[in-house]
């Protein structure tokens, strides 16, 4: 066999491994890119998410200036700054914790995100510039008496709708680097060359306007130490509690009040005087501090003319409910959130 | 004999295939992960919403009843000028007959007493004229103030109507019945349910893609909402009649006493004292004048004035000459229009009778004249509540609805990704099969036909609950009640109220919500999650 040597196929592992290596890297890359995406993509949710929630904490309203959205300030559809920026700032970096500040840039191995911005407006219950239908409590509808009570508040509806998109762009790629494996940034992003994602849906023409988180906001409660003072029987005012007074005599006047002076007429036009005047609106608020702190008298107003009667002005002992507001105040050591008092 | 080659070129590449698809599933996994954490976030927003909804109408009905305390207060204080001016007039009729002792004046009073007897006679021809059309009005404005107090439960129910309607929606876009004492809420709530509720208008504005379950609904919210209310139509409840009296802060109103407040300041007779030796105002049958009411059984509104006299010294040159009239009470008693035993007693006589003068409005349970109102759920028993919601019940936070919100992002309706990997393949002999998919390629739900029909992935889910709590700061000790704004909104683990059959392993009431929404894979997959301890079912400050 001598002459016939065939010639042994030298090199050629070399060529397929470097080949095969370069598609395996290819896709090494593309799969830590891949990661990289994912980890910020949800971080933009994250963000609105800490965005939404943690305004549901802020004071929303002062019934005693009579002042409600406060917080939002603007009109319906305009960005809430004093919401927008705080929060912005601190997830900037695509990490959500206050005591870590980095630049406003997150370059990973293979991917960068830049650009994350806070988009949270105010959002009105019958759209408000960003879509009708939204969710409305009828006060109108319901009448002038619900409306009075919580004046400007109840033909807002308040609420807010939070938006987060950032660019998140290829790092340490070529521009064109394409795989056709059916990704690309692009796809993600829409149609456009802005590689942008969005929080909540996806971007359309490049933004991610249009889409948001939508919320209600502000309870209309009671809050805080300066909300929750009794108001002793009066009808000029309750100075521990104002706001509580006065909503509820707007909404006594607005029902119609006395309904007239029909009764103090009657006395002057046959005694020639009246003792009494029908018209102002009389309120007692008790807690369980009661008229006079004594634990027997929770719930309970006196009579300034007669010192020996009492009635409960918050339902308490009265023969309807006695057998259940009392028991369930009194013997219960749960709070009514339902944790241990 | 060929050499083997070119099998590891195959082997690689078969490698490198399984290698990219794995690549197209990490991001396939992260689209996956956003969006789950998409329509957890739209879930919470929306629950979080209705709790805010709920809080701020309970609120709102809060006040209402405030108002409508009021109104009752300005009833008892007309009822009392009522009461007074027809006692007093009585004293002016029994002036004109009293025997002036003018032997006792020895003549020298004469003309004294003749101008008084003249002055007295010209008030009485003047109360004469007037009392009357204005005692009429009087009544009017007693029973125009019942109107206004009872129209003050429809703007309350106005507002339950609102919420409930943007809870869920019937089919037809009517509002579900609003049914506390129904013992099934299924019938009239859930006739089919569009997705047009609160809860899919805020998620389809995160994602339109991101819906509410079809068969949802929210019928578990409407219903605890509906739990939370009692319509005092039916269960009558004193809260209101106690709160009324309470806050009738008038001494005149409330408890005048003999003489304070008589006639010793009137400007037609100054001189006079005396007039009512006491009275006050009330509602219901015990009172002092009252064997007027034995036998009626009706809760009236009333008001009193004990028998008094007008007191008068009349001082002239030959001495001083008492005068006093005969004692004279008067009361005002109004019950329903159905009953004829309304009263205005006092010394004279009427044009028109009482039971039509001072009558108030038809009553529609009878007996009875207080306003309907909105309360909360007052049950003890459970009996008056379907579900036992109650104040007392811990296991149900007190009776404080818990609103749920669930949230389906439904695979097989929106547009495939192009990284999403989709297949499916059978793992047991009985068939159960993994599909990555998320659905069945072509196929569509059928009318009919139940979600479960579908594998699980077809649809994501998300849920969450939100709270509508009473808390008045530094007293969360104090019950729910609705006399009293400070209704809060809070998210709540949503098994909160059901530590009862999560114990037992049947799952509560975040599973039957998912259930209810035809997501019974979801459902017993969270059942098992909760017997290895995932439920939250008491909180810890």
């Amino acid at each position: 066999m001598k002459g016939s040597r065939s010639r042994a196929p030298r090199g050629q592992a070399v060529v397929e491994l470097a080949l095969g290596t370069l598609v395996l890297v290819v896709i090494l890359i593309v799969g830590i890119h891949f990661a990289e995406y994912g980890f910020m993509w949800v971080k933009l949710t994250e963000t609105a998410n800490f965005a939404l929630f943690d305004e549901t904490n802020r004071k929303m309203h002062d019934t005693g200036a009579d002042t409600w959205n406060n917080y939002f300030g603007g009109a319906v559809g305009s960005n809430i700054g004093n919401l927008n920026s705080p929060v912005q700032a601190r997830y900037k970096d695509f990490n959500g914790l206050s005591s870590v500040t980095a630049a406003s840039t997150l370059t990973q191995v293979f991917t960068r995100g830049s650009g994350l911005t806070v988009s949270c407006k105010r959002y009105g219950g019958n759209g408000g510039g960003l879509g009708s239908g939204g969710p409305n409590l009828d006060m109108a509808a319901a009448g002038k008496v619900a409306q009075a009570a919580f004046g400007k508040a109840a033909t807002e509806n308040a609420g807010l709708s939070c938006q987060v998109d950032a660019k998140l762009s290829r790092f340490h790629m070529p521009n064109r680097f394409e795989f056709h494996l059916g990704y690309d940034p692009k796809v993600i992003a829409g149609t456009t060359t802005s590689p942008m994602a969005c929080a909540a849906g996806r971007p359309s023409g490049g933004s991610c306007a249009g889409h948001g988180f939508r919320m209600l906001l502000d309870d209309w409660g009671f809050q805080g130490a300066s909300e929750a003072g009794q108001c002793p029987l009066s009808s000029s005012g309750c100075g521990p509690n104002p706001g509580y007074y006065r909503m509820a005599q707007a909404t006594y006047t607005a029902a119609g009040g006395s309904d007239g002076t029909a009764g103090t007429k009657f006395a002057e036009g046959v005694i020639g005087f009246s003792p009494a005047d029908e018209q102002p609106f009389w309120m007692s608020f008790r807690g369980e501090e009661g008229f006079d702190g004594n634990p027997a008298h929770a719930f309970q107003e006196q009579h300034a003319s007669s010192g020996d009667t009492i009635w409960p002005t918050t339902p308490y002992n009265d023969p309807n409910s006695a057998g259940i507001y009392a028991p369930a105040y009194s013997k219960n050591d749960k709070c009514f959130l339902g944790w241990k008092c | 004999m060929r050499p083997a080659r070119g099998q590891t070129m195959v082997l690689f590449c078969l490698m490198l295939l399984v290698l990219a698809l794995t690549v197209m599933v990490t991001l396939g996994i992260a689209s996956r992960v956003h969006d789950r954490m998409e329509a957890q976030v739209a879930a919470d927003a929306a629950a979080y919403s209705e709790a805010v909804l709920t809080a701020r109408t309970f609120n709102a009905i809060a006040l209402i009843n405030r108002a409508q305390v009021g109104q009752m207060v300005a009833m008892a204080a007309v009822q009392s000028l009522i009461s007074w001016t027809g006692a007093g007039y009585g004293n002016f009729v029994q002036l004109q007959t009293v025997d002036i002792p003018t032997a006792q004046a020895g003549g020298m009073c004469t003309a004294e007493l003749t101008a008084l007897q003249t002055a007295l006679a010209a008030a009485q021809a003047t109360a004469d004229a007037n009392f009357q059309k204005l005692d009429e009005a009087a009544g009017d404005q007693v029973r125009s103030l019942q109107g206004s107090a009872s129209g003050l439960r429809k703007v309350q129910l106005n507002l339950l109507a609102s919420l409930v309607s943007e809870l869920a929606q019937s089919a037809t876009g009517a509002v579900p019945n609003i049914c506390p004492a129904c013992t099934t809420h299924q019938g009239p709530l859930l006739p089919g349910v569009s997705p047009k509720n609160m809860v899919a208008k805020l998620a389809k504005g995160a994602n339109p893609q991101l819906d509410t379950p079809p068969k949802n609904g929210d019928w578990k919210s409407v219903m605890e909402v509906e739990s939370a209310v009692t319509l005092t139509d039916s269960s009558p409840t004193s809260d209101s009649v106690y709160a009324t009296m309470g806050s009738i802060g008038d001494p005149f109103v409330n408890s005048r006493s003999a003489g304070s407040l008589g006639f010793s300041t009137g400007v037609k007779f100054p001189g006079f004292t005396g007039g009512s030796s006491g009275g006050g105002a009330g509602f219901g049958q015990n009172w002092p004048g009252a064997q007027k009411l034995s036998g009626a059984g009706s809760y009236a509104a009333w008001a009193h004035d004990d028998a008094g006299s007008f007191k008068f010294t009349l001082t002239c040159p030959g001495g001083s000459v008492p005068i006093v009239s005969t004692a004279t009470a008067g009361y005002v008693y109004s019950s329903e229009e159905q009953l004829t035993d309304d009263a205005h007693v006092y010394s004279g006589s009427d044009n028109k009778p009482a039971e039509k003068r001072h009558t108030l409005g038809a009553c529609v349970v009878c007996h009875g004249i207080w306003p309907f109102f909105l309360d909360y759920a007052l049950s003890s028993s459970g009996s008056a509540d379907p579900l036992g919601r109650a104040i007392n019940d811990h296991d149900n936070l007190y009776g404080q609805p818990v609103l749920y919100a669930v949230v389906q992002r439904d695979y097989s309706k929106i547009k495939d990704d192009p990284w999403n990997l989709r297949f499916d393949f059978h793992f047991t002999s009985e068939g159960a099969e993994f599909d990555n998919g998320g659905r069945r390629a072509g196929s569509k739900v059928k009318k009919g036909e139940s979600n479960a029909a579908f594998s699980p992935y077809t649809y994501q889910v998300a849920l969450s609950a939100g709270l509508a709590y009473y808390h008045r700061h530094d007293h969360a000790k104090e019950p729910p009640n609705f006399f009293n704004p400070f209704w809060r909104a809070t998210l709540i683990p949503p098994e909160i109220d059901s530590s009862n059959d999560v114990d037992l392993g049947n799952g509560g009431d975040a599973v039957r919500a998912l259930k209810q929404a035809g997501h019974a894979q979801h459902a017993a997959a969270l059942v098992e999650l909760e017997k290895h301890g995932y439920a939250v079912t008491e909180l810890s400050p």
